[in-house]
C-alpha cells in the first residue's frame, strides 16, 4: 500500500513539478520582460531629460524673439486695429488717398462719407464701424481705391483695416468716370 | 493430496478471504497468524533436526521495531508543493502585490517607471511645442509684411522704381521666413511619444502624451495666473497658450510640417484660426473679406471671351449699366444690354451666362425672361435686348466649370478609348 502511494506520490510531485517549470519559467520570463521594461523606460527619462536640458538655450533664444516680435506687433497693431472708433484718423486717411490720386486727368473724389453706429462682431471679439461713401473717379482710381481697401490692416502700410461689404457702380458715362458708392466696415479693438 | 496430509496433517484448506493480492501479501495478518503457524513450526522443526549453518532465524518482530514505510514520494511532494509556494508568493510579490518588499515589485516600479517618463517627456513635448509657437508666431509677422509687399510687387499700380526697392526686400523677408519655417517644422518633427516605448492600457500611447503633455501645460498656466496684468507674465501666457493650441490641432500641425514656400498664406489663416490675438484678429479679418477687384475683372475677362469688342475704343455689342456686390451674401447682380444688327440678342446673353458659368468663380447664373426691341429710328436696323443678372460667388468645385467640363471630356475619351481597345482585343480574340 505504501508503496503505491509513494508511487502516486512521486508521480504527483513530478507532474507538479513540470506545471512548475512551465509557470516558473513564464513567470521569470515576464518578470524579466517588466524589469527590461523599466529599464529602458529610465534610459528613456534619462534620455528625456537630456533633450531637456539641450533644448533650454532654443527655449530662451525663441523666447527672445517672440518677446521682441510681440514688441513690434503691439506699436504696429495699434496703427491698423486701434482700441477705439478713431473716425477722425479715418476720414482723414481717405482725405489723403483722394489729394494723392486726384488729377483732372484721372479723378478721384470723394462726395460723401457716412459713418453709422459701431456693432459687435458675431464673434463679439472685436467691434465693427459701418459706413457708406460716394465716389465718383477714373477707372484705374477706382481699381487703385479697391486696392487699398484690400491691402489694408497690414502692419506694413498702417493703413487702418477695411472690408468691403457692398459695391454699386453706375456705368455707362460719357465722360468715363464711374459714379459708384460703396459700403465698407471698418475694424477695431472692443 | 495425500502426500500433502502425511505431511501437513493439521493443514486444512482455507477459504480465501478477499482478492488474491490481499491473500497473497496480507503480511500483517501473515505475522499475527505466526504464532499459531503449525506450518512453519514444522518445517522450522525439520530444519533444526539437521542443523543449521546459519544458526537460528533471526527474529526482527520480537525487536519490536517498527518498520517505516518508503517516504521517498512524500518527501518529494512536499518539496513540490514548498517550491510551488515558494514561486507563488514570489511572483505575488515581485508581480502582483499592492506593495513593494525591497524593491523587487517590478508592477509597481513600472507604474512609477511610467508615471517619470511621462513627466520627463510632458516637459520635453511642451519645451518643443513652446518653440514651435515662438517661431511660428513670428514667421506670422514676417508673413504679413512679405505678403503685402508681394501684392505691391505685383500691382499694376506700383512704379518701377518702388518695384525695385521692393524686390530685395521680399527677397530678404522670404529667407527670414523659411529660415522660421524651418525651425518651426524641426520641432514639430520631433515625436511626442519617447522612441521605442509603448506603454498599454486603456488609450493610445501617443494619446497618453498628448494629455500628459497638455495637463503640464495647463499646469503651467494656471501657475501664472490669467489675471495678470504684467505684460512679461501675459506674454508667457500667451506662449503657452499658443503652445497648447498647437498641440491641441494635429492636422495643422500636419500642414506646417509639410509646408513650403508656397503655403505661406495658408499658415498664416491656419495659425490665426488657432490662436486669438489683435494680430490673428486681424489675419482673419483680411483673410474672410472679398477681392472684389478680382471678381470685376473676371467679368471683364469673361464679357471679352464673348464680345471680343468689349472694352476696345469699338462700341462693342454688351454693355454693363451697373454692378453690385455684396460681399455678405455674396451675391453679384450685373445690368446691361446688348445691342446687335441682326436680332441675335437673346443668344448673345445667353453665351454671356454660359461663359460667366463655366468661370470658376461664378455660379448659380440663370435668366428666365428675355426682351428685346428694335430701334426707334426707321433708318436703324439696331436691335437691343436689356439684362440682369444675379448669380453667386463660387465655392468649391462646380459641374458647370469649363476646368470641370475637360476634365469630363478627357474622362469620356479616355472611357472610349478603353472600350476601344478593348473591342480590338475582343476582335482579335474571336479571329484567332
Amino acid at each position: 500500500m505504501d508503496k503505491i502511494k509513494n508511487k502516486i506520490e512521486i508521480f504527483l510531485a513530478l507532474v507538479l513539478l513540470a506545471g512548475l517549470g512551465v509557470f516558473g519559467y513564464f513567470k521569470v520570463m515576464a518578470y524579466l520582460d517588466v524589469y527590461q521594461y523599466n529599464e529602458d523606460i529610465q534610459v528613456s527619462v534619462i534620455k528625456a531629460q537630456e533633450d531637456i536640458s539641450d533644448l533650454e538655450g532654443s527655449v530662451t533664444e525663441a523666447k527672445l524673439v517672440f518677446q521682441e516680435t510681440n514688441t513690434a506687433k503691439s506699436e504696429e497693431v495699434a496703427g491698423v486695429f486701434p482700441d477705439g472708433e478713431d473716425l477722425n484718423s479715418l476720414t482723414r486717411a481717405f482725405d489723403e488717398f483722394a489729394v494723392e490720386n486726384n488729377f483732372s486727368n484721372n479723378p478721384f473724389f470723394i462726395s460723401s462719407i457716412s459713418y453709422q453706429e459701431s456693432v459687435d462682431s458675431e464673434d463679439s471679439q472685436y467691434m465693427v464701424l459701418p459706413f457708406s461713401m460716394k465716389v465718383e473717379s477714373s477707372e484705374d482710381n477706382f481699381y487703385k481705391f479697391l486696392e487699398y481697401i484690400e491691402t489694408s490692416g497690414s502692419l506694413d502700410n498702417q493703413i487702418r483695416l477695411m472690408a468691403i461689404d457692398n459695391v454699386s457702380i453706375s456705368l455707362g458715362g460719357e465722360d468715363d468716370v464711374l459714379s459708384y458708392s460703396l459700403e465698407l466696415n471698418a475694424y477695431f479693438q472692443k | 493430496m495425500a502426500d500433502k496430509k502425511k505431511l501437513f496433517p493439521k493443514l486444512a484448506k482455507k477459504e480465501a478471504k478477499g482478492n488474491v493480492f490481499t491473500s497473497l501479501f496480507d503480511e500483517d495478518k501473515a505475522k499475527k497468524d505466526d504464532s499459531q503457524s503449525e506450518v512453519v513450526d514444522s518445517v522450522m522443526k525439520k530444519t533444526t533436526k539437521k542443523g543449521s549453518i546459519l544458526g537460528p532465524k533471526p527474529k526482527t518482530d520480537n525487536l519490536k521495531i517498527a518498520e517505516r514505510p518508503s517516504s521517498l514520494g512524500g518527501s518529494l511532494f512536499k518539496l513540490v508543493v514548498f517550491l510551488w509556494v515558494l514561486v507563488l508568493v514570489g511572483s505575488y510579490l515581485t508581480m502582483g502585490a499592492s506593495f513593494d518588499v525591497a524593491g523587487l515589485n517590478q508592477t509597481l516600479a513600472s507604474e512609477d517607471s511610467v508615471s517619470d517618463i511621462k513627466e520627463a517627456q510632458a516637459e520635453f513635448n511642451a519645451d518643443n511645442y513652446l518653440v514651435a509657437y515662438y517661431y511660428l508666431d513670428s514667421f506670422a509677422y514676417l508673413a504679413d509684411s512679405y505678403l503685402y509687399k508681394k501684392s505691391q510687387y505685383e500691382s499694376a499700380y506700383t512704379s518701377s522704381n518702388t518695384k525695385a526697392s521692393l524686390e530685395p526686400e521680399i527677397e530678404e523677408l522670404e529667407t527670414d521666413l523659411m529660415l522660421a519655417l524651418s525651425l518651426v517644422q524641426e520641432r514639430l518633427a520631433v515625436e511626442i511619444v519617447p522612441e521605442g516605448i509603448e506603454i498599454e492600457g486603456d488609450i493610445a500611447t501617443e494619446m497618453l502624451f498628448k494629455e500628459a503633455t497638455v495637463e503640464y501645460l495647463e499646469e503651467l498656466a494656471g501657475d501664472l495666473g490669467g489675471d495678470s496684468e504684467d505684460v512679461d507674465v501675459q506674454l508667457e501666457l500667451a506662449g503657452l497658450n499658443g503652445a497648447l493650441a498647437l498641440l491641441k490641432n494635429g492636422a495643422f500641425v500636419k500642414e506646417v510640417v509639410s509646408a513650403d514656400s508656397d503655403s505661406i498664406s495658408e499658415i498664416v489663416d491656419g495659425f490665426g484660426d488657432i490662436t486669438s490675438d489683435n494680430f490673428t484678429i486681424i489675419s482673419g479679418i483680411k483673410s474672410d473679406r472679398q477681392n472684389w477687384s478680382e471678381i470685376i475683372k473676371e467679368i471683364e475677362s469673361v464679357t471679352k471671351e464673348v464680345d471680343p469688342l468689349y472694352g476696345t475704343s469699338v462700341q462693342s455689342d454688351i454693355s454693363y449699366s451697373s454692378y453690385g456686390f455684396d460681399s455678405s451674401a455674396k451675391t453679384i447682380s450685373l445690368q446691361g444690354s446688348t445691342t446687335t444688327d441682326d436680332t441675335r440678342n437673346f443668344t448673345l446673353i445667353v453665351n454671356l451666362i454660359d461663359a460667366l458659368e463655366e468661370s470658376s468663380l461664378f455660379m448659380d447664373i440663370e435668366e428666365r425672361s428675355f426682351s428685346k426691341s428694335d430701334s426707334s429710328e426707321e433708318e436703324s436696323t439696331e436691335y437691343e435686348a436689356r439684362f440682369r443678372l444675379e448669380f453667386s460667388i463660387q465655392d468649391g468645385e462646380d459641374s458647370r466649370d469649363a476646368s470641370f467640363s475637360l476634365e469630363e471630356e478627357e474622362g469620356v475619351a479616355r472611357s472610349e478609348e478603353e472600350d476601344l481597345e478593348s473591342g480590338d482585343e475582343e476582335t482579335e480574340t474571336t479571329e484567332s
